[in-house]
């Protein structure tokens, strides 16, 4: 019987987020990758796979910066957010085959200074529908899409704007503990929360993400090699990615609730061989608060209908039965597409998370989330196989 | 000066969609259709997403539905709706069809939205070439 190379990750890296980095997305781009290396333990030098965020540097240009001898396998992810979470697919099926050993998974963008959600859209699939069939009518941005998922639901299972608004203050209480994030050192009441303006209804203010200028990289290898490097190795035991059907277009989804996600965790779930309720932290894609809920949903972590209760009670906090983003997530600590949300349960799996640290976390589930309700799914693990 | 920003307006020669804004020229709502199997498609697609076969052509709604989702957009990135905020932008459910389109939907500022609610279409002369379908409740646009 062949014994299957496991894939792990073995560094993380990740600048200073901030509102004007000061710096061009290759620079961050390579401050984070090098950060990384360092994290590991390895020579930059050892890299001999890249894979890059569809948005931004791409791997030749940190084939160039950081002067790499023999790169042998570059491949990308083309599904928006959730790109970052199904890269590490694509890292790990490559150094699983032999094909590369040292894989750099990154994303760099001034996202806040530079171009910021709008310019990103357009890369999107259905440009045909956007234009044609939906610019015209005022229909143009990701809260503007994504509010009609929110909105139904608080139509037929009673969904309320305080359960929304309970996810948003979860992830700034988090981010009080999280020197890194941009929310550091501004909480948030509920009174904050529903006097925040609306932006497109359901959505407030506090609903929606943040923009980041920074980068974030992890290295991947196979956990043999891992073994003789500096930290404790993070196990990628299970990964797959998913598109909503169709994924040019949200409005005529028979089951409107079925996104990428849906499709994706049962196979990543099936590839580790584990369900949600083997989960210990949940890093979830939270460019809005609703979808939060929804891919707490999607993912199997509760009951279709049922997120908003689930949250409400308390699941989702440090302390309660999921805790979900210790670090603050995109709505907090910063939005790098979930790269952060990765690097986040490598440092918790590690055990190095100090005053967030969710008590005995051996495993993590990572979301990711793009465009149209693309969707990706991750499960690492520090529990020997 | 007043202000230049203009509605987006969609290409109606666009390869896929030129029939449904010829449709609205006429002020008819069109719908694709595939002509080997019948099923109706939307948003209309280069192939039957039922049968594979190329073969589309279009076919005509009476223009009722009903409101499956909503949102009331109150920032806006495209400069002419910053302009026009807070509006509604709708999916509406069309009556006897698996078809959901988005649109404007055209209520007063304190109408109750529902999901369920009865929607009829109207259309817009933009300009020569282009014409654009809205939505209404059933009964608002006897009042305009």
């Amino acid at each position: 019987m062949n014994e299957k190379r496991e894939a792990a990750i073995v560094g993380v890296g990740m600048t200073e987020f901030s509102k004007r980095s000061g710096r061009s997305v290759e620079q961050l781009a390579l401050e984070a990758a090098s950060a990384a290396c360092e994290d590991a333990g390895i020579n930059a030098r050892d890299i001999d796979g890249i894979v890059p965020f569809p948005l931004g540097p791409s791997a030749e240009d940190l084939i160039a910066g950081l002067a790499l001898p023999d790169v042998r396998y570059t491949s990308g992810s083309h599904m928006g957010g959730a790109s970052t979470v199904a890269s590490l697919a694509l890292a790990s099926l490559a150094v699983r085959e032999g094909y590369a050993e040292t894989v750099l998974v990154f994303i760099a963008r001034n996202g806040s200074s530079g171009a910021r959600v709008s310019a990103r859209v357009t890369t999107l699939p259905g440009q045909r529908y956007r234009t044609n069939l939906e610019h015209p009518f005022g229909f143009s941005t990701p809260a503007q899409w994504y509010s009609l998922w929110c909105q139904r639901h608080m139509q037929l299972y009673g969904t309320t704007r305080e359960q929304l608004g309970r996810v948003a203050l979860t992830m700034r209480e988090n981010a009080q503990r999280n020197e890194h994030a941009q929310m550091y050192g501004k909480p948030l009441t509920m009174g904050d929360y529903l006097s925040g303006r609306p932006i497109a209804e359901p959505y407030l203010l506090f609903d929606c993400c943040i923009e980041t200028d920074g980068a974030g990289a992890v290295i991947v290898t196979t956990a043999e090699r891992a073994r003789d490097l500096r930290k404790q190795p993070v196990h990628l035991v299970g990964y797959a990615e998913g598109h909503a059907d169709s994924p040019d277009d949200i409005a005529n989804r028979r089951d409107f609730f079925s996104v990428g996600l849906t499709k994706a965790a049962p196979r990543a779930f099936e590839m580790a061989g584990m369900k949600p309720r083997d989960v210990d932290i949940a890093l979830i894609y939270d460019c809005f608060t609703f979808e939060v809920i929804q891919q707490l949903e999607e993912a199997g972590f509760c009951p279709r209908g049922e997120g908003g209760p689930f949250v409400e009670e308390g699941a989702i906090a440090m302390g309660g039965s999921l805790p979900v983003n210790p670090h603050g997530g995109l709505l907090s600590e910063g939005h790098i597409a979930g790269m952060n949300h990765i690097i986040e349960a490598v440092v918790q799996l590690r055990g190095d998370a100090g005053d967030r640290q969710v008590a005995r976390a051996t495993t993590a589930a990572v979301t990711g989330w793009g465009d149209m309700g693309d969707g990706s799914l991750a499960l690492l693990t520090t529990r020997t196989v | 000066m007043e202000s230049a920003a203009q509605r987006p307006l969609p290409d109606v020669d666009d390869s896929v969609l030129s029939g449904f804004f010829d449709g609205t020229r006429k002020h008819e709502l069109l719908v694709q259709d595939c002509r080997e199997c019948s099923a109706v498609m939307w948003p209309p697609r280069v192939k039957c997403a039922n049968c594979g076969s190329f073969s589309t052509g279009w076919v005509r709604h009476h223009g009722t539905g009903t409101l499956f989702s909503w949102t009331r957009v109150h920032h806006a990135a495209i400069p002419f709706f910053a302009l026009k905020t807070p509006y509604v932008v709708a999916v509406i459910e069309l009556d006897g069809l698996p078809v959901r389109m988005i649109g404007e939907l055209r209520v007063p500022p304190d109408w109750d939205l529902a999901v369920g609610a009865s929607l009829t279409v109207s259309f817009e002369d933009v300009d020569n070439r282009v014409t654009l379908p809205f939505w209404m409740p059933v009964g608002e646009e006897l009042a305009t």
